[in-house]
């Protein structure tokens, strides 16, 4: 449909302005059921756009999970148990290199993988002890451990970096 | 003029002050205890020296370290800043025979104004109101009686000995104030080992309103007008503002109260900042409280609405330049509201929050203005006073005032310790907060009925919370129908 085709006469203008409102009505229903979607503008700075709306969201890690603020609400985000995540997003089949941070602060109990390492997703890379629970991180997905950032014994913060799985 | 002053004190007040001292071209030294050592003054003074533990008893309340301190440096002059050493009278008195410079008032002014009693002798000297009342503890029941209808009921009884609602009662009428006063004398008895009361005229819904006054050391001082401290959580100011709501049905009150506190500043040969605490009834009526020997912590408001920077010209004074501005001359221009920003829980009883700051972002924008002392990064430390920025707003009236301070709110970020800011936001949209209709139980009030709203958008959190961990999770997320199906039905709406 081209508008200039109608613009001939006084009637074909109005008709076409009328049509012309409800492709962009349609267009602006269609872009903000899909304007959906999450920036990270700096670390733990979010810009969230759902169906139009704009939110700021700032993230950081508190306890075993994370202190959000959308404006000035604040919540408290637990997080599912990390082995969950694990396997959600091996099913997801992430693509390129994926961090494994600290879900809460707590102590490196064990290393069990390398750098260099061929690991099979799911696989036990770090025994992280934490509230006197040990807790094996796993691999996410298959792949090789890139870089491992913590020693055995080292004590962790929640959000610290644990491992990089590539 | 100085080429180099010390700032005997920490946080937002150091960090105001030390802009001050750079906007004049003075070198400035901080001072810090070992705990301050990352602390934002410290960075941002020209000099800085370490003078003792966290403790303040051993650092910031050292008068003998801080001395030797602008002796090391060859700062010749020492801003106090407020609280710690600076209504202390033996401090400016060490640094004169030092031979130092306190930026502040002479020692013998800090001295006089310095107890309640003291302070409430020299105004009722001077002719200001006071609020009436018996100075010494009453006994004889005909006396009370009498001196009650002299004052008027209500009356209140307080312990001689002691505070805190301990051995205080109010009284209506003359038919209750015998056994009121038997009551009273037994409770105090038992709470303080002293049956003594005294009585005073009652201000029902009170109101905190002070005046600035400011005076060079040539005998010329003027006032600065009046702020309303009424928005107070246990007797500590939370909303301060200029000018005072009340000064709307009562225009002339300002050269009252402002002409009060010039007498009483006056009779101590006042020179430098400093400000006067009135109390005023609903109708306007005011009585003397204390003085503040120093720079108040709300000064931003009357420095937004007056146009005078008060740190300047209290560094002026004390160089020993004359005061220019005439009493005329002054104008208030507009509304100013500061809100203090706490590291506290105003839902656990305001219960300090102190900790590590994971993420901070002050707002800007016109008419805004932060006096701040802390950063991302920074760990708020147990040791001192939890405040960690003054949020002030300035527009043409009051209410827009109000708009832009909800507006600065919602642009604050303070992540990883409790703050009131989102108290802040839901005074700001109190009717009767915008209305003025203030008194010093006002927050009380409000917190005995407030809950403050989750806003709906818990989604949204969750959303960023996994993007936080995993962005292609998020992604999935929020394309996913299920969850933006969720959103539609309402939580977002």
């Amino acid at each position: 449909m081209s508008f200039e085709e109608h613009a001939q006469d006084g009637r074909g203008v109005k008709r076409s302005a009328e049509r012309a409102s409800d492709v962009i009505s349609q267009v602006a229903a269609r872009s903000r059921a899909l304007c959906a979607s999450v920036e990270e503008i700096m670390p733990g700075l979010f810009s969230v756009l759902v169906e139009g709306r704009s939110y700021q969201v700032n993230v950081a890690p508190h306890a075993d999970g994370f202190e959000v603020w959308v404006g000035l609400e604040r919540y408290f985000i637990s997080l599912a148990d990390p082995r969950d995540r694990a396997s959600n997003s091996r099913q997801g089949g992430a693509a390129g290199p994926v961090e494994l941070r600290a879900q809460m602060p707590g102590k490196i109990v064990k290393l069990l993988a390398a750098v260099g390492a061929k690991v099979t997703a799911g696989q036990g890379l770090i025994v992280v002890e934490a509230m006197k629970m040990q807790n094996e991180v796993k691999a996410p997905k298959e792949g090789t451990v890139a870089k491992i950032h913590v020693a055995e014994g080292a004590t962790v913060a929640a959000g610290d970096l644990l491992v990089v799985v590539e | 003029m100085f080429k180099k002053v010390l700032i005997a004190n920490r946080g937002e007040i150091a960090v105001r002050i030390i802009r001050a001292l750079r906007e004049m071209n003075i070198a400035s030294v901080a001072v810090f205890s070992e705990i301050d050592r990352r602390a934002l003054h410290v960075q941002m003074a020209d000099e800085a020296v370490c003078i003792g533990p966290a403790a303040s008893s051993e650092s910031y309340l050292r008068a003998d370290k801080i001395i030797g301190a602008a002796r090391e440096f060859d700062a010749e002059a020492i801003h106090p800043g407020y609280g710690f050493l600076s209504e202390n009278a033996a401090f400016p008195k060490a640094c004169e025979e030092a031979g130092i410079r306190f930026i502040g008032p002479r020692w013998q002014a800090i001295e006089q104004m310095g107890s309640k009693t003291g302070a409430r002798r020299v105004a009722m000297a001077a002719g200001a109101p006071i609020v009436p009342g018996t100075e010494q503890g009453i006994a004889d029941p005909d006396e009370a009686k009498r001196i009650a209808k002299e004052i008027g009921y209500p009356v209140l009884l307080k312990a001689a000995a002691g505070g805190g609602g301990k051995g205080m009662r109010r009284v209506d009428s003359e038919a209750d104030l015998l056994s009121a006063m038997r009551s009273a004398a037994s409770e105090a008895e038992r709470a303080f080992g002293s049956a003594e009361v005294y009585l005073e005229k009652l201000i029902e819904k009170p109101r905190h309103i002070e005046v600035q006054v400011l005076g060079d050391e040539h005998g010329h001082i003027i006032h600065l007008g009046e702020r309303e401290c009424s928005i107070q959580r246990r007797h500590q100011k939370v909303i301060e503002e200029c000018p005072s709501p009340l000064m709307r049905e009562r225009p002339e009150l300002r050269d009252e109260i402002g002409e009060a506190a010039l007498r009483i500043a006056r009779a101590v040969n006042y020179s430098n900042a400093g400000t006067l605490e009135f109390l005023a009834d609903q109708s306007g009526r005011f009585y003397f409280l204390e003085m503040n020997t120093r720079l108040q912590v709300e000064h931003p408001v009357t420095e937004w609405v007056t146009g005078l920077d008060l740190v300047r010209w209290q560094i002026r004074i004390a160089a020993g330049e004359r005061l220019s501005v005439r009493q005329e001359d002054m104008r208030w221009t507009g509304s100013a509201i500061e809100c203090r920003v706490y590291a506290e829980d105003p839902a656990s009883n305001f219960f300090p929050s102190p900790g590590r700051i994971t993420q901070y972002a002050e707002p800007s924008g016109p008419g805004v203005r932060v006096d701040g002392g802390v950063y991302a990064g920074w760990t708020v430390p147990l040791e001192y006073d939890p405040l960690l920025a003054k949020l002030s707003t300035w527009a043409g009236t009051r209410e827009e005032a109000i708009d832009r301070m909800r507006r600065a709110v919602s642009e604050y970020r303070v992540l990883g310790i409790t703050t009131n800011l989102q108290l802040f936001r839901d005074v700001m949209a109190d009717e009767v907060w915008r209305r003025g209709e203030l008194d010093t139980g006002f927050l009380e009030r409000f917190m005995a009925e407030y809950a403050p709203a989750e806003g709906g958008t818990r989604q949204i959190a969750e959303l960023a919370a996994k993007a936080a961990v995993k962005p292609e999770a998020a992604a999935a997320a929020v394309t996913g129908s299920v969850w933006l199906e969720s959103a539609r039905r309402g939580l977002l709406r």
